[in-house]
């Protein structure tokens, strides 16, 4: 690192009674302040995944509509829901054609690599 | 009475304190918030203790810093456009408060683009070295190199055209 275009930055002490501070959220977990918005955001984000989890776990099927069935179906949500993972065959299109995939062997699990070939 | 894990804590957040809120400080401009995002990112790296190696724990705690320091910025800029609440003075008005630098300087700082800032700050505030910066961030030592000559460069630029200003 080039020492002569450092900035000299000045140095500005922080407000007294930070480590008192921080020694009092350690030892009162549940003072620990946490911004508004965030608290807000995360207890909206837990209800809302309760809500939908409740749904679709007590939902009885003939009660759900066709377009949430369907949803609810996709192999997409198995690993999501704890189904059993089925295996689906991969598609693609490139200019509303459907072209050649092939899978590309790799180590990493969960993880799928596809070669495309267009005809 | 902390126990000693507690103990190690505390003076780890004694010694890194200042060079934490420093860094935080020229991101977020305002005393207050900056020691804030700095209690935080101490007490989120506190309650993921477990999984960050003792090696690993500063460059952690300065990430988590950064990133809690850049989120709120944005949030805030956010929330002012709404309406909805009120962000420091200091964010949008540089210099109301806590002036320290010279204005054009700290001005020019806070106009630079947020992944030039930290590789500056990380090296001119914290003292961080290339390869202590490459960690820090997860990015390479040549790209630590480039974006603080970069930083640099744009400083100068803004400071030179500040001056044309004035004379």
């Amino acid at each position: 690192m080039n020492h002569e275009d450092r900035i000299p930055f000045p140095d500005i002490e922080p407000p007294a009674g930070g480590t008192e501070r921080f020694r009092m959220q350690l030892e009162n977990p549940g003072d620990v302040p946490r911004g508004t918005i965030g608290r807000w955001a995360a207890a909206g984000g837990i209800v809302a995944v309760l809500a939908i989890a409740v749904i679709v776990v007590l939902a009885p099927r003939d009660m759900v509509e066709p377009e949430v069935a369907v949803v609810f179906d996709a192999p997409e949500l198995d690993r999501l829901l704890g189904r059993p993972i089925k295996q689906v065959e991969t598609t693609a299109m490139i200019d509303d054609e459907p072209v050649a995939l092939s899978a590309i062997p790799v180590k990493t699990p969960g993880i799928r690599i596809y070669e495309v070939r267009k005809n | 009475m902390p126990g000693p894990e507690e103990a190690q804590w505390i003076a780890l957040y004694a010694s890194l304190e200042r060079k934490l809120f420093n860094v935080v400080y020229r991101i977020l401009w305002d005393k207050a918030e900056s020691q804030d995002v700095v209690q935080d990112a101490f007490l989120r790296c506190w309650r993921s203790r477990s999984r960050i190696t003792s090696e690993g724990l500063e460059p952690v705690l300065f990430r988590t810093a950064l990133n809690l320091a850049s989120n709120r910025r944005r949030s805030y800029r956010l929330w002012r456009f709404v309406g909805l609440a009120d962000a420091p003075e200091a964010m949008t008005q540089r210099g109301a408060c806590d002036a320290i630098l010279p204005r054009s300087v700290d001005t020019a700082v806070a106009a630079l683009p947020d992944h030039l800032r930290r590789v500056l700050l990380l090296t001119e505030i914290a003292g961080m070295s290339y390869a202590e910066v490459a960690t820090t961030l997860g990015i390479k030592e040549g790209t630590v190199g480039s974006r603080r000559t970069r930083a640099i460069e744009l400083l100068r630029e803004a400071l030179a055209t500040k001056g044309e200003q004035n004379s």
